[in-house]
């Protein structure tokens, strides 16, 4: 009787300490090493919430964008722990919480690896069903800081980026000029090995 | 005549002493139970006003109360979104230049 107790416990526990839907790590072991941490458990009820403290009039663009967008979510999650020192986690229990976006109708749109110890590792993954998108998961593991967020509902990464620059979002758009100077660097370097 | 008036009053006016079982039959005749005290309150008639301005006062707290809870959790609940779409943000703009780092290396090798 109390080894079943003890089961439910922990699969209790297990499951508050997940990011929510099927999307489970054990964050209870990083969060007493971090000097930082930021956690945000926002579920449908709370958007909607949120939602209603949000102006939906053409006068306040910021706010009406990010009201629209919250029409299609169904859950907002991130936990994000800075640390003092380097190694303070473990690259393999972030491979192994990778490991859950191989499949399961998960594509793998980002997944930049670092070979150098401590390097930065950064994977943004999309679940979709058909053209609707379901999901999207982003991990950033760098040498001091990991960072995971779940975003659960229909929303494109683009969606995020036309956030860019409102309400204190910073703005992620790589600029005209950069993209101009990669595509003549890309056509010089064809033309070269022709 | 007089005196035999006065007379009369006298007798029946004279002081006698009660019957044995007097105190037992008066003991009887009360009730049982004593009246409860102190559980109604009674208002005066006269103002009835005060009667709903207390309530009307405690009904109107107690809303203010509640909408300014649900006021706090939303505005909380908001605080967090704008947070989460920050973190977001700054990690896909992570994610983005790194792509284009890698691409641009690539390139000039």
């Amino acid at each position: 009787m109390k080894r079943t107790l003890g089961i439910i416990i922990a699969m209790a526990v297990s499951a508050a300490s997940g990011l929510a839907q099927g999307v489970d790590f054990d964050w209870s072991k990083l969060a007493p090493k971090a000097v930082e941490t930021v956690e945000v458990n926002l579920d449908r009820n709370m958007l909607e919430l949120a939602s209603k403290f949000m102006s939906g009039k053409s006068g306040n663009s910021d706010e009406a964008a990010i009201k629209d967008l919250l029409q299609n979510l169904k859950g907002v999650y991130v936990r994000s722990f800075r640390f003092a020192n380097a190694g303070e986690y473990s690259i393999a229990d972030v491979d192994r919480f990778r490991a859950q976006f191989n499949g399961g109708g998960w594509n793998k749109i980002v997944d930049v690896r670092s070979s150098k110890a401590g390097g930065e590792n950064t994977g943004v993954y999309l679940k979709a069903a058909g053209d609707e998108v379901q999901g999207i998961v982003v991990i950033a593991a760098e040498a001091r800081e990991l960072t995971v967020v779940n975003i659960q509902g229909n929303i494109r990464p683009d969606q995020i980026q036309k956030l860019s620059g409102k309400l204190g979002i910073p703005d992620i758009s790589i600029s005209d000029e950069a993209k101009k100077q990669i595509r003549q660097r890309s056509t010089k370097k064809n033309d070269d090995e022709e | 005549m007089n005196h035999e008036i006065e007379q009369a009053l006298q007798d029946a006016l004279k002081r006698k002493q009660p019957s044995p079982d007097f105190a037992a039959r008066v003991m009887a005749r009360l009730p049982e139970t004593a009246p409860a005290r102190g559980t109604v309150i009674a208002m005066p008639a006269r103002r009835p006003w005060l009667a709903i301005a207390i309530a009307a006062t405690l009904a109107i707290g107690s809303f203010a109360g509640l909408r300014y809870q649900q006021y706090r959790q939303g505005q909380e609940a908001k605080r967090q979104l704008i947070l989460a779409l920050q973190i977001t943000s700054e990690k896909l703009t992570l994610a983005q230049h790194k792509v284009v780092g890698i691409s641009e290396r690539r390139i000039d090798q």
